[in-house]
């Protein structure tokens, strides 16, 4: 392991070693590349965003380095293991959140985490104990014995990122953790994630949040088409594709022709009974021209918003806006 | 891996523990199933369960005899039949085809009886359904056993009859036997007695004659001694009298040979004197000698003790030789040998029949049929054993994979085998729990039988539950989604189930379907237990099918694996 200067979530910096590192993994399925040449590395401590659209193959990298799929090309070292030749070993260092709740719905919280930490190696007693000490941090304490098929979405979700971490796993990687989960869920399972990378695991987080990756990763790489697009902080990534804010306004009546002549191209939409129109801004500062010229030509500002560039417009601009479908 | 297995293997307990749809059709659906098709089919196979069966016929007695009163009383008290008596033909007739309540209508016609005692060949009357012909069918069956039967014992009231008869004419043939051995005795010792009399008749009468003899010869002898000696006297005085007389001769010869010796002495002295002449004179006459023996004549005195002798010697008479005529004989009685008439050779022929006899050597009977739950309990189980390896193992992986566990396990320290196998033993042993559950269920519920050893049931079952384990990973390998599963997995079974004699004795299949049975597992476990439970066979009859279907699972394990490690692991 190599150490390499790593900045945390809570901005602290420090010598660290790659848990995890890809080399070149490609996965084809047929002529289609799922995954081609892609290559990645997290470092303890470290909270990896994997960003991309559907299809973009964040599944299918996370299950090469997972080792449930093996790639057609490529290596992935857990810990300095080669997952290949030792995959036993080297699983033990790995813990995987699926997207989907891979969890048994008929039995309790506490039978699937004593499950999956005893199949993970822990000995019962361990896994009791983890057990009982991860179901008070993800707050299913109260529901232990319960049959998970009577949890909430939000309970499954946290019991399943438990279900990964049962075993203090070295690299954890978490494929949309918060799919369909209510903030309060989702706020839990940052605190989670966050503190595991405090403790010294390698995350790498795939979500399609923007705001997910914003808050949790110090770094993100954006793939698509099994491509590795981009790379780097979220900032850099916002600077890299070179976003420009803008403002949406609605009003009671419908805005003249040039009206925002002078602050750029406005243009117009409808919204039931209201009017409003969008425009990209040079500068942030421009804003309040923008409403007030609103006021005038539309007779009320009924309502504004401003959209600050972020991670999504960085997002866009490099994968495009044409829609994707998982493949 | 032993402890992932085993991991795995508590894990699945408990997944299928929790999972009451899935006990349900485990374990509940399969009873319902079997109760419905055993109780449904019980009258076409024909054996007694443990539950009455009766279906309804309709009955009209026309002709009020022995058979009819038979008929009725047999189907009266049998546990399978329901009696509706009808009024006439047409409310029989009704009863079946209008109304649909009877299986079918009997009609025992007017006369049967005296037409089936004088030999003929009366028929009974049948209105049947269609519709219900294998329950016709088997109510015939029980029919055409009855009418045997009521045939048989005609014939063996006749045989009896014939029997008792010949018995009493060889009764009669005795006694007159034993009436001419007794005659014949009778006349042989007639015979002898007469023979006897006639011995000491002939005695009797020598005796007498003897006596008779003795006192004629005693009587002649006295009046021959008394003659003798009287004729002695008259001989002895005869004798003197002509001794006297020969006396005088003797005297007188003697004087006369004096008188001759005086001649010649004259002549002699006169040829002396006639000189020459004495030639001429002529010889004088010869005197005739006097008889040489006169002189010594002396009459012997007359001995009649010789007479006497002869007269006693003819007079003693040897005893007569008395021999009475013979007896003529008592000609033999000759009785002829009277041949033994007995059953066996009683001249009405007897009525072909058969029973049944199990390899038990137990004789099942006529129509002996077997307990439809001893094929149903067996079949059902086997395919629900199977479905349950579908949901269990085939969908159990979907489920997994869809859940997203299976992800997460693949991802595990474990290797994925021990996934697998701990999946597969743990349905293995719920598969082979389930079948010991059904067939003790089947064995409280409906009477099934459970063969000589019911501990070797446990073979197939832990047979066909290994192979259907391994096919359920066959199947969940063939299908990518549990829509697709489930109606190929569910087609598949169903057709093994059936072509494999599940539902049906195999034998009702047609030869080219029994030749495709041979490569399904379900056909060798239901070889096996119907030879352990219906056919009565040792356990040693189930090793080979139980070979043969471990031999499949052994198959489907290795194609299941390859397939799902492809499909899983992609």
């Amino acid at each position: 392991m190599k150490p390499a200067e790593v900045r945390h979530t809570n901005g602290m910096v420090a010598a660290a070693a790659e848990l995890i590192c890809a080399e070149g993994l490609s996965k084809w399925y047929g002529s289609r590349a799922a995954v081609d040449g892609l290559s990645l590395a997290a470092r303890a401590g470290e909270i990896v965003g994997l960003l991309g659209p559907n299809g973009a193959g964040k599944t299918t990298t996370l299950s090469m380095l997972s080792g449930v799929i093996a790639p057609d090309t490529g290596s992935v070292k857990i810990g300095g293991l080669d997952l290949a030749s030792n995959p036993i070993v080297a699983r033990r260092k790995l813990g995987l959140v699926p997207q989907s709740i891979a969890i048994y719905p008929t039995l309790t919280a506490l039978e699937n985490l004593h499950f999956f930490g005893k199949i993970q190696g822990l000995a019962a007693n361990d896994a009791a104990r983890c057990a009982s000490k991860l179901l008070e941090t993800v707050g299913l304490s109260d529901r232990a014995n319960d049959i998970v098929v009577g949890f909430s979405g939000g309970m499954k979700r946290r019991l399943n990122l438990a279900c990964g971490m049962i075993h203090s796993p070295a690299v954890l990687l978490l494929d949309e953790p918060t799919v369909g989960v209510d903030p309060q869920s989702r706020g839990r399972i940052f605190e989670i994630v966050e503190a595991a990378a405090v403790s010294g695991t390698a995350v790498i987080y795939s979500t399609h949040y923007m705001e997910e990756v914003e808050r949790l990763c110090c770094r993100v790489i954006l793939i698509d088409h099994g491509h590795v697009v981009a790379g780097g902080t979220t900032t850099e990534l916002i600077a890299l594709a070179g976003s420009a804010p803008r403002i949406d306004v609605m009003t009671r009546d419908e805005l003249k022709p040039g009206w925002c002549d002078g602050i750029g191209r406005a243009v117009a939409f409808a919204d039931g009974a209201r009017f409003g129109a969008s425009l990209e801004l040079a500068a942030l500062d421009q804003a309040p021209e923008v409403i007030r010229r609103a006021e005038r030509a539309g007779g009320e500002v009924l309502e504004v918003h401003l959209h600050r560039p972020n991670l999504q417009d960085a997002f866009l601009k490099l994968t495009g806006h044409a829609l994707r479908d998982s493949q | 891996m032993i402890r992932a297995i085993f991991l795995t293997l508590g894990k699945e307990f408990r997944l299928i523990g929790r999972d009451r749809v899935g006990l349900f059709m485990l374990l509940v659906a399969p009873i319902a199933v079997i109760a419905a098709a055993g109780f449904s089919l019980a009258n076409v196979y024909g054996g007694q369960t443990s539950v009455a069966m009766k279906s309804e016929i309709a009955f009209l007695d026309d002709d009020h005899g022995a058979v009819g009163r038979a008929i009725h009383d047999a189907l009266a008290d049998s546990k399978s039949v329901d009696l509706i008596v009808a009024a006439n033909r047409a409310d029989a007739e009704a009863d079946v085809r209008q109304r649909k309540q009877a299986v079918l209508a009997v009609i025992v016609p007017a006369g049967t009886t005296d037409s089936l005692r004088r030999g003929e060949n009366p028929k009974l009357l049948l209105y049947t359904d269609p519709v219900k012909y294998l329950q016709s069918a088997r109510i015939e069956l029980m029919l055409a056993e009855l009418a045997r039967s009521i045939s048989t014992a005609a014939t063996h009231d006749a045989r009896a009859r014939f029997a008792a008869e010949s018995a009493e004419l060889r009764d009669q043939l005795e006694h007159a036997r034993s009436a001419a051995d007794r005659a014949r005795a009778d006349a042989e010792k007639l015979s002898s007695e007469s023979e006897h009399e006639r011995a000491q008749m002939a005695t009797h009468l020598r005796t007498e004659v003897n006596d008779s003899m003795a006192d004629a010869r005693a009587f002649v002898s006295a009046a021959l001694n008394a003659a003798m000696t009287r004729l002695k006297n008259e001989l002895d005085h005869g004798e003197a009298q002509q001794r006297a007389k020969v006396d005088e001769l003797k005297t007188y010869f003697t004087r006369l040979g004096e008188a001759q010796n005086q001649f010649r002495d004259w002549l002699a002295k006169l040829q002396s004197l006639a000189g020459r002449h004495a030639s001429d004179i002529p010889p004088p006459p010869a005197i005739p000698e006097p008889p040489k023996d006169l002189s010594a004549f002396n009459p012997p005195p007359i001995d009649l003790s010789t007479y006497r002798a002869q007269f006693e010697r003819a007079i003693n008479l040897p005893p007569p030789h008395i021999e009475l005529p013979r007896m003529p004989a008592i000609p033999a009685i000759q009785i002829p040998d009277i041949p033994h008439v007995g059953l066996a050779n009683a001249s009405i022929p007897g009525a072909l029949g058969y029973t049944e006899i199990d390899l038990g050597g137990q004789e099942v009977g006529a129509v002996g049929g077997f307990n439809a739950f001893d094929l149903q309990v067996p079949g059902f189980a086997v395919t629900f054993l199977l479905i349950g390896m579908l949901m269990g193992v085939s969908l159990a992986l979907l489920d997994e994979r869809d859940w997203g566990t299976l992800e997460r396990l693949r991802s595990v320290a474990a290797p994925f085998s021990a996934t697998l196998a701990g999946k597969l033993f743990a349905r293995f042993v719920v598969g082979f729990l389930q079948m010991v559950v059904l067939f003790a269920a089947g064995w409280v519920l409906f009477g099934i039988s459970l063969g000589r050893a019911p501990a070797a049931l446990m073979l197939p079952a832990a047979a066909i539950a290994f192979a259907g384990a391994a096919f359920g990973l066959v199947v969940a390998g063939v299908g990518r989604t549990r829509d697709a599963v489930l109606p190929v997995g569910a087609i598949v079974i169903m057709t093994m189930a059936a072509i494999g004699g599940c539902w049906w004795p195999i034998d009702f299949e047609p030869q080219w379907m029994r030749q495709v049975a041979l490569a399904l597992p379900t056909t060798w476990a239901m070889q096996a237990f119907n030879d352990l439970m219906i056919r009565q066979l040792p356990a040693a009859s189930a090793l080979v099918p139980s070979g043969i279907d471990v031999g499949f699972g052994i198959l489907y394990l290795i194609a299941g694996i390859a397939i799902a490690r492809r499909r899983f692991a992609a």
